[in-house]
Order: structure tokens, then sequence, then C-alpha cells
């Protein structure tokens, strides 16, 4: 049983990447804050259409190293919780999906696990299919207080209360 | 008089804080090509440290600028020009990212990865995925 699981897993395709780019942005009357992690490992099975991101809180890049330090030790404190993770399902897949060239609308559901945290997403994503792999996009918002991340008094009108995040990966199949 | 003296000192206070604030607020990002070494170890050790336990190789190596040698699997431009260099396996080793100023300045370098059988680099240790990520990495012997 264990070995047909095994070649099972092995025949499933799938596409992936480790160097995924996820931007989050925040935009605020004050400053306009966002941040850049082009290391994002990501899984999309080709026979299911579940998909899987994973990246590293501390490969997020700032402009201003003050904010990136801020960031990494008072909001998200990374030394504690030092990855998020979403786990979803690409809804009514068809594995023909991927097989198919060209540019498809597809809407995603999953679990997001960020600073020790869970919620569910939704989001319209574009995938894109060509010879070279598949191409997948979305946007989506994110609250910072859904994750428990306290925001301090002093820079609460710096922080917008919904951050723009931004997804862009480039996914091989292996 | 005194209370010249006041106004003077409060005001000399509230310009040295607001250059602080101002030289926090851009203070520069570490340069990690010149930051000394905190850790030293194998590829190898490394990967083991964080298939073994994960939680406590966070404490050992997160954040710390570690070398680390290795042979050189695969390198791979990405799109916004930083090269990630992966050593041992592609997938299940050790990743290291070099971003796109350093790698335009060190061509020759990155030319040669795939003929040599061992590099020591050095980098920031961001954790664990499928594979140990360093990031803002240099090589430290040519």
């Amino acid at each position: 049983m264990l070995l047909m699981l095994g070649c099972t897993a092995l025949q499933a395709q799938k596409y992936m990447t480790k160097t995924g780019y996820i931007k989050f942005y925040s935009h605020s009357p004050i400053e306009d804050i966002e941040a850049e992690n082009e290391e994002v490992a990501a899984i999309l099975n080709g026979e299911t259409g579940a998909l899987t991101f994973a990246l590293l809180i501390k490969s997020f890049e700032f402009e201003k190293a003050l904010m990136q330090e801020h960031f990494n030790e008072n909001y998200l404190e990374s030394d504690e919780y030092p990855k998020a993770i979403f786990k979803g399902q690409i809804k009514d897949f068809s594995s023909k999906l991927v097989k198919e060239e060209g540019e498809h609308k597809v809407n995603v559901t999953g679990e997001l696990t960020l600073h020790g945290e869970t919620n569910t997403i939704n989001a319209s994503a574009t995938l894109t299919v060509s010879k070279d792999g598949v191409l997948g996009a979305t946007q989506f918002i994110v609250k910072p207080e859904d994750y428990r991340i306290r925001i301090p008094n002093a820079v609460r009108n710096n922080i917008a209360k919904e951050i723009e995040v931004t997804v862009r990966v480039d996914l091989q199949e292996r | 008089m005194n209370k010249k003296i006041i106004l003077l000192f409060i005001g000399a206070i509230a310009i040295s804080a607001g250059i602080i604030a101002y030289l926090q607020y851009n203070k520069p990002h570490i340069n990690y090509e010149k930051a000394s070494v905190d850790l030293t170890t194998t590829a190898d050790a490394l990967l083991q440290a964080f298939e073994h336990n994960e939680t406590i190789a966070n404490q050992q190596y997160l954040n710390r600028v570690v070398e680390v040698s290795g042979k050189p699997i695969s390198a791979h431009t990405n799109p916004n020009g930083s090269v990630t260099i992966a050593l041992l396996d592609e997938l299940q080793g050790v990743s290291c990212t070099f971003d796109s100023a350093y790698v335009s300045q060190h061509l020759s370098s990155f030319a040669q990865v795939k003929e040599v059988s061992s590099l020591v680099i050095k980098g920031r240790c961001d954790g664990f995925l499928t594979d140990v990520r360093l990031s803002k990495c240099s090589f430290t012997h040519k």
C-alpha cells in the first residue's frame, strides 16, 4: 500500500519553484511601506490543484533597514515565527488546465499561517501556461490584526489596516 | 536669564533628538560582505542541524553570518538579477542567494562556479524551508 502511494506521488505532476516573488504594500497618509521576498517556495500539484507556498519572514527586504528591523523583531517576531505557510486548493481544478497553453482565471482558497495564527484566504488568480511552465499571479488583502500583529500606538497611523499582498511564481515541472 | 538657558537647553535636546531619529530612520542596511563571520560550518553539517532539530538550529543559526563550504550543484539567475547557488542538492541542500549588485561585480567568479568541486560562501542564515536558506551571500574564497 505504501509502495502504491509512493508510486502515485512520484507520478503526480508537480510544478515547483523556490524563487517565487511576494510583495506586501501598506499605504497610509503618512507613508507607504513595501517589502519584497524573492525566495518563496511554491508547489502546485498538477493532478489535484493543491497549492503550497512557504516563505521565510527574514527574507523580506525593505528599503529602510530600521523598518526591516522593526518588522522582524517587533511585529512578525521572526525568531519565534520564522515562516509563513499557505496551503490551499484551486477550485474546480482539472489536470487539463495545466496542459492547455494560455491564460486561465482561477479561484484559490486555503489557509494562511503567519505569526502563529491561521486564517482562510480566498483569492482570484491567473495561471499562464506555456511550454516553459506555469506562471501564477494573484493579489489579496491581509489584515495585521487577524494575525495578532500588534502595531504600537506611536506608529499606528503609519501602517495600513489592510495590507496588499502580490504573488508571482514561475513554476517549473519537476 | 535662567529662562533663556532652560529654553536653549530644551532646544538643544530637541535638535539632538531630531538628528538621532533621522539618522536611525535612515541608517544603512548591514553590509554582509564586510560583516565578520559568526559561525563556520559545512553545507552537510548545516543541513543536518536543521533536519535534526529545526528549533534548535534556528536558535543557533538564524540571522547569523554563516560561512559554509560545500559542493555546488547549480547556479540559477533570478528575474531580479540575483543568483542562487545550490550546495549539495537543488531542493534539499543549502541555497545561497547573491544580490544582483554583488553578482555584477563578480561575474568571473560566477562563471567558474560549475567547474569547482567546493565553494566557501558567507551569508545571512534566514532559516529552513525544504533547504537551508542563506541570503546576502558573498564568496570568501575565490
